[in-house]
């Protein structure tokens, strides 16, 4: 029988990287405390990087054997059968190895042992502190390790291989949502080998420049991989649940939410570390901070608990479990914090005005916001506890505490590359941000002028992008120095600009871009919802449409209606044609409308069939959707921009 | 950083997970229903309601039942559990007078469903769009409203009646109506 | 009762919550459910966004299919055209299904917390920067940094 004992090879594997996994939490802190230069103790840290390279070989193994019982739809793995088919498309059964609860943990294993060999082949981290990293991130393995083994193990089998499996949910098989954990555990792992850090520094009772360029660019990765990961979920949600929204204040987005928000706190933070000799114990505190989000993140929502309190009603030992495991996991790094934390004192010799205050200030912000929004996704569920009432914490709430604070953020932002390190030339700074100013001014003048329906939160909103490109180019006209003399220099030296400086800069603009779609999703988007019959010509905002058919449609595993509509420019000419789709797939026996989009750069067609008949039409949610996609192509800009800020300067370099 | 201000990270998280405990605990215990949302309209006074009959042209008017006490019960064919509680129903029905809403239904498949169930009302009101049941704080189905005879709602029960009910809290609420 | 804006963002920059003008899109509304008058139809819409759909999973009333949705948005019509004014008609919404209905938390005894937290939270972590610079912060630093 094909795939006879690839399951039994993949258990076993696993529980082999299970015992790597405590080889590589023991050895290295052994070799670590051992005094300097020992030979016993060299081998023994030696011994923690062969052990880290050991358990990614095992763990490697048994995500490719779990794949392939996936790939050649292996009925008899209890999890193929519940979550893959024989008819899914071949991209769809890879995608499935993580889409369900074991497998994605598996993926989040793997992807720890990639970051913890990442950790061990590095030249650059010093051999004692890349123990003691490796030495936390193998107890992390060994708790997940522990977790998959007993409680959630993918290798299971079944004992009658049913002839097919149960997987076939249409809204599962989708490019989005197969990226978007991946991406997530990326982001969550990377800030696991910023906690490791964090806790090596705390038992060194050491924080210096070195350990933060060390950091660094696991810290990037991580803020980046977390970024796309989100962006991915925002954009799925608005092309595939037929309603054009993009965020809604879920418990689960907020979860995913939380570690970025401190993620990006927590790049900035180590920056300044790497640069000056502050923020210390601050970036420490940030750091356990961003990755217990994560496990807050990966976990509680994999188990329901944000969505339901009751969701563990059935089985609230698992609960306690997972409870327990995160009191250990952040509750001893946190005493650990309090313990040791005063020996990693800074010397803070910055005035008011400087970009340390800068920096202070929108970490400040960006914790708040953080707190804000556990806040408001714990609230309901503490209030229900404590005495039953149930409430709704919704986007109207964060609307008025979030909001705000990411408002004062980005016109810090925009400010802060201009400020120098200790103490900046206020006066200096307001000046250079006069044509930023003046750029705002414009903006709103513009609108007020252009823009029909004007209001004073889109036009805040817009000059608030504005501020911040204005800040952004600002800065690197000063960086080259276009501000002197010589211009042919200036355009040398701009090119000459450090590729980690490249990076701030473009996802700085990125989120400004990010700014833009968002306020032209939420303020400038028209709809139009009427019955319509073939033929019929609609409007919505600037755009044109023509319903031209609805007609049935076979698919190759669904049954649809679909409408045929033409996109038309002012004269009434064809310049698209989009399909909106309500699908009925018999297998599953679920319905999904598929919403006709038309994606360019100054914004998005956006078509909905609704019901009708031929005798009394059909309806249609047609919408004119403004610098939508600006949303994920910001989100994507700032990605881009993490990632070339991971290029080293040169040492010493200032940026 | 002073000592009591590096403790005051553990503080919060442990203020936390003490929470999210205590959430835990309430969640293994009882049986709550995970459908309710956690208020009913228990203690109100009933609306002033006038329905159109299931059959005919004629209407109901909740205020001709003022000084008797009566149940309200909405139900639909459509609506699994309210096949579940029929039985509960028919007890109920015995020892007080039981207004039938037939909410959002298809009028043939609703007498089917009452020709297999049986029909325990003293009157059948149909609601065909929500409106009326809005009114009552309905939200799903089905729902068993118990009311005192001066129009107070004793007790509010979302979800189906079962037998366990009858001996509990919607029981106590019928003989509180009968009582007074 | 605030208005506010589009309920589907995340504004990162919302500065101020006014009324926006112009329609916000409706993913459940149907053609027959509208009132005639705009500014009507507009006060129901931004009423509906603050409005929990009770068998949806955290979406507004406006955004849900559901039937129950659809009567509660055909409700709020009917009432703004009757003459109600929105906060008769929450506090009618709210005498039935409680606090649960509206997704803009009401400032009750129950709710000081939240609403009160994250402004309390700012102020204290204000406090500690402050607390913190102070006691790291040695005499004037006498050299001058270059400036850019």
């Amino acid at each position: 029988m094909m795939g006879l004992g690839i399951a039994e090879i993949g258990h076993f594997t696993l529980a082999l990287a299970f015992g790597t996994a405590l080889v590589m939490a023991i050895t290295p802190i052994i070799g670590a405390t051992c005094p300097e230069h020992n030979a016993l103790g060299d081998r023994l840290m030696q011994t923690g990087r062969l052990a880290a390279g050991l358990m990614l070989g095992q763990i490697a193994l048994a995500f490719t054997l779990l794949t392939v019982s996936f790939l050649t739809s292996d009925f008899s793995v209890k999890l193929v059968a519940s979550h893959s088919h024989s008819l899914k498309p071949m991209i769809y059964k890879f995608a499935g190895v993580w889409g369900n609860h074991e497998g994605s943990l598996l993926l989040w294993a793997l992807i720890l042992a990639i970051f913890s060999s990442a950790v061990a082949w590095s030249r650059r981290i010093n051999p004692r502190r890349q123990a003691w990293v490796l030495s936390i991130q193998g107890m992390i393995a060994v708790a997940f390790l522990l977790f998959l083994l007993v409680t959630s193990n993918p290798f299971l089998r079944l004992d009658a291989a049913p002839l097919d499996g149960n997987g076939l949910n249409p809204l599962l098989q989708d490019i989005g949502l197969a990226l978007h954990p991946p991406m997530l555990y990326l982001g969550y792992v990377g800030l696991s080998v910023a906690f490791s850090f964090a806790i090596a520094a705390l038992i060194e009772g050491r924080v210096d420049g070195d350990w933060a360029r060390q950091a660094r660019p696991f810290i990037l990765a991580a803020w980046s991989a977390l970024t796309l990961g989100i962006a991915l979920g925002s954009w799925w949600a608005y092309y595939e649940l037929g309603w054009g929204g993009w965020w809604f204040w879920d418990p689960v987005e907020n979860a995913s939410l939380m570690p970025w928000l401190v993620a990006t706190a927590l790049i900035h933070s180590v920056i300044v570390v790497e640069k000056s000799d502050t923020f210390k114990t601050w970036t420490v505190l940030l750091a356990i901070l961003g990755f217990a989000l994560s496990l807050l993140g990966t976990f509680i929502v994999r188990s329901g608990l944000l969505t339901s309190v009751h969701s563990f009603a059935s089985d609230p030992a698992r609960g306690m479990v997972i409870l327990a495991m995160l009191v250990v996991s952040i509750g001893a790094p946190l005493l650990l914090f309090a313990l040791r934390g005063d020996r990693l004192m800074s010397q803070d010799q910055s005035r008011l005005i400087s970009r340390e205050t800068a920096l202070v200030a929108n970490n400040l912000l960006l914790v708040v916001a953080t707190a804000t929004v556990l806040i408001g996704t714990l609230y309901p569920l503490a209030l229900e506890a404590w005495n039953g009432a149930r409430i709704s914490v919704g986007a109207p709430y964060y609307n008025a505490t979030f909001a705000p604070m990411m408002g004062l953020m980005v016109v810090i932002m925009a400010v802060a590359p201009l400020l120098a390190w200790r103490m900046a030339d206020g006066r200096q700074v307001m000046i250079r941000m006069i044509p930023a100013l003046g750029l705002v001014a414009a903006t709103i003048l513009l609108s007020l002028l252009i823009i029909d329906d004007f209001s004073m939160a889109a036009a805040a909103t817009l000059g608030l992008a504005f501020w911040l490109v204005g800040g952004v180019v600002m800065d690197l006209i000063l960086t080259a120095g276009f501000h002197r003399q010589d211009r042919a220099l200036a355009w040398r030296r701009l090119i000459g600009i450090p590729l980690s400086r490249w990076g701030m800069n473009l996802a700085h603009l990125g989120t400004a871009v990010f700014i833009l779609g968002a306020a032209g999703a939420s303020f400038f988007e028209a709809e139009t919802i009427e019955r319509a019959f073939p033929g019929d010509v609609l409007t919505a905002g600037n755009k044109t449409y023509r319903l031209e058919s609805v007609l049935p449609v076979q698919g190759p595993n669904y049954s649809s209606t679909a409408a045929t509509i033409s996109l038309l420019d002012d004269q009434g000419a064809v310049i698209d044609t989009i399909i909106s789709e309500i699908r009925f797939y018999p297998v599953s026996g679920t319905t999904t409308t598929e919403a006709a989009i038309r994606t360019r750069l100054a914004g998005d067609a956006y078509a909905v069939l609704g019901d009708g008949d031929s005798e009394s039409g059909y309806t249609l949610r047609l919408y004119d959707k403004p610098l939508v996609s600006w949303i994920w192509g910001g989100a994507s800009l700032m990605a881009l921009g993490g990632l070339l800020a991971m290029a080293r300067g040169r040492k010493g370099e200032r940026s | 950083m002073t000592r009591w201000m590096r403790f005051l990270p553990l503080w919060i998280f442990l203020a936390i997970v003490v929470v999210a405990y205590a959430m835990l605990s309430a969640s293994s215990e009882g049986t709550r229903d995970t459908k309710a949302i956690g208020f009913s309209m228990t203690n109100a006074a009933v609306p002033d309601l006038t329905l159109p009959k299931f059959e005919g042209n004629g209407t109901i008017t909740l205020q001709d039942y003022k000084g008797k006490a009566y149940a309200i019960n909405i139900f639909a064919s459509w609506c699994g559990p309210c096949k579940l509680e029929a039985a509960s129903i028919d007890v109920m029905a015995e020892k007080l007078p039981v207004i039938g809403i037939n909410y959002r239904d298809n009028p043939e498949d609703a007498a089917l469903f009452l020709e297999q169930f049986g029909n325990p009302y003293a009157d059948l009101a149909r609601d065909d769009d929500g409106n009326y049941s809005i009114q009552l704080g309905v939200h799903g189905l089905p729902e068993t409203f118990i009311i005192a005879p001066d129009g107070t709602i004793l007790h509010h029960q979302q979800g189906p009646v079962f037998a366990s009910d009858l001996n509990g809290k919607l029981g106590d609420a019928i003989k509180r109506a009968l009582g007074s | 009762m605030k208005r506010i804006a589009r309920v589907n963002i995340i504004t990162v920059i919302m500065a101020i919550m006014l009324a926006i003008s112009g329609l916000s899109p409706s993913l459940a509304l149907t053609p027959e459910e509208r009132l005639d008058d705009p500014r009507l139809e507009q006060r129901a819409r931004d009423l509906s966004l603050q409005l929990r759909c009770l068998v949806c999973q955290n979406q507004s009333i406006d955004d849900s299919d559901a039937p129950f949705a659809q009567d509660m948005r055909r409700l709020i019509r009917r009432d703004i055209e009757a003459g109600k004014s929105d906060d008769d008609i929450i506090a009618f919404l709210r005498q039935r299904y409680g606090d649960y209905v509206l997704l803009n938390p009401p400032l009750t005894s129950s709710t000081y917390v939240l609403w009160a937290a994250p402004f309390v939270i700012l102020v204290l972590g204000v406090g500690i920067v402050f607390l913190t610079r102070r006691k790291q912060h040695p005499q004037n630093p006498s050299d001058q940094e270059n400036s850019r």
